[in-house]
């Protein structure tokens, strides 16, 4: 049976049980919500308390606010309530039926599946601005092909992408920039894009791994997100995804970000 | 691998086709023919164009050419 909540904030709390039941935090039950009335599965009831604490985590980190695109995909809901994006209370689209993998997330299938988060960083960007953004993933499984192609891309179209070609992270602002960094994508890892005005810090599971110099321009601010797609053949992959998200710079919260992240994926 | 190809009346029949958080939106593999995967076949969310989607031609998907490292 769901919790009922009611739409009150409950701080660093992470909820109180009273006469009435449980309460979340509002944002949390602002999700809750948003699945009910679409008709979504929600997640069992200790998924309920440990995804409210994730955000409750989230928030006292200071990670909650610069968010502008969060999603869960690793649950015990149905495939439609992983796909709600927690920050701005809305779907993400599943193209083509990519696999849902109850508590471990959705799977592309390497040659039509994708994610779209429907998040335009140039007409939705609230936290993301060029020279100050982050964006990146939670990999439970690396694609299979020796080419790996994108987790969790920033395209535009025929112009401008940042994906892991080869099991690396890559950069590219149109023809003229191109970077590899020295960060090896895997599995069970999630990993952090962080840009200043001139470098984009990499971080696996928290810890900084590596930077590259990208410049004060070359940055994708009108990119869209997507989810086992890139738009330079070939443009599936067949990887594993548990989390996405993008918005403000985060290269001070990496390590609560991951921790937070962490400790919700070890409960499961 | 076996994918799903449409004719052109298939096509405009099912492409854009959405339900709850899902779409069908067909795509071209590396031979220029509109494809996608069989997963759609399993789609709950494509219940109701499942018939239809049953009837599309299998044939086998032309992977794209690799790129070449920078």
């Amino acid at each position: 049976m769901p919790f009922v909540g009611i739409g009150v904030g409950v701080g660093r709390q992470r909820f109180s049980q009273g006469g009435g039941g449980v309460v979340f935090d509002a944002d949390y039950q602002a999700v809750l919500d948003y699945a009910t009335t679409q008709g979504y599965t929600l997640p069992s009831s200790g998924q309920q308390t440990l995804q409210n604490q994730l955000l409750v985590d989230l928030k006292d980190g200071g990670i909650w606010s610069k968010l502008d695109t969060f999603a869960v995909f690793a649950t015990d809901g149905d495939s439609d309530f992983g796909l709600i994006d927690w920050k701005r209370v809305t779907d993400y689209t599943a193209i083509n039926s990519p696999t849902f993998t109850t508590n471990v997330g959705f799977q592309g299938n390497g040659t039509s599946s994708y994610i779209d988060s429907n998040y335009n960083a140039s007409t939705s960007g609230v936290n993301y601005l060029t020279g100050n953004y982050s964006f990146g993933w939670y990999m439970d499984t690396i694609d299979a092909s020796p080419s790996a192609e994108a987790a969790f891309a920033a395209t535009i179209p025929g112009s401008n992408w940042v994906r892991y070609p080869l099991k690396r992270f890559y950069y590219t602002s149109g023809v003229s920039f191109q970077a590899y960094s020295n960060l090896t994508i895997g599995s069970n890892q999630m990993v952090m894009a962080n840009a200043s005005a001139t470098n984009l810090t990499l971080y696996a599971n928290g810890s900084l791994t590596d930077t590259i110099s990208i410049g004060a321009t070359k940055n994708p601010a009108n990119a869209n997100f997507l989810a086992f797609y890139q738009n330079l053949a070939p443009n599936y992959s067949d990887s594993q995804l548990g989390m996405v998200y993008a918005g403000g710079n985060l290269d001070s919260q990496a390590s609560d970000f991951y921790n937070a992240w962490n400790t919700y994926l070890t409960s499961l | 691998m076996i994918v799903l190809h449409p004719n052109t009346k298939q096509y405009n029949a099912l492409n854009g086709y959405k339900y709850k958080s899902s779409e069908l939106l067909f795509v071209k593999d590396g031979s220029d023919r509109w494809i996608v995967g069989t997963q759609v076949l399993n789609d709950p969310n494509f219940a109701e164009i499942h018939d239809q989607l049953n009837e599309l031609e299998r044939i086998e998907y032309t992977p794209f050419p690799p790129e070449p490292e920078i």
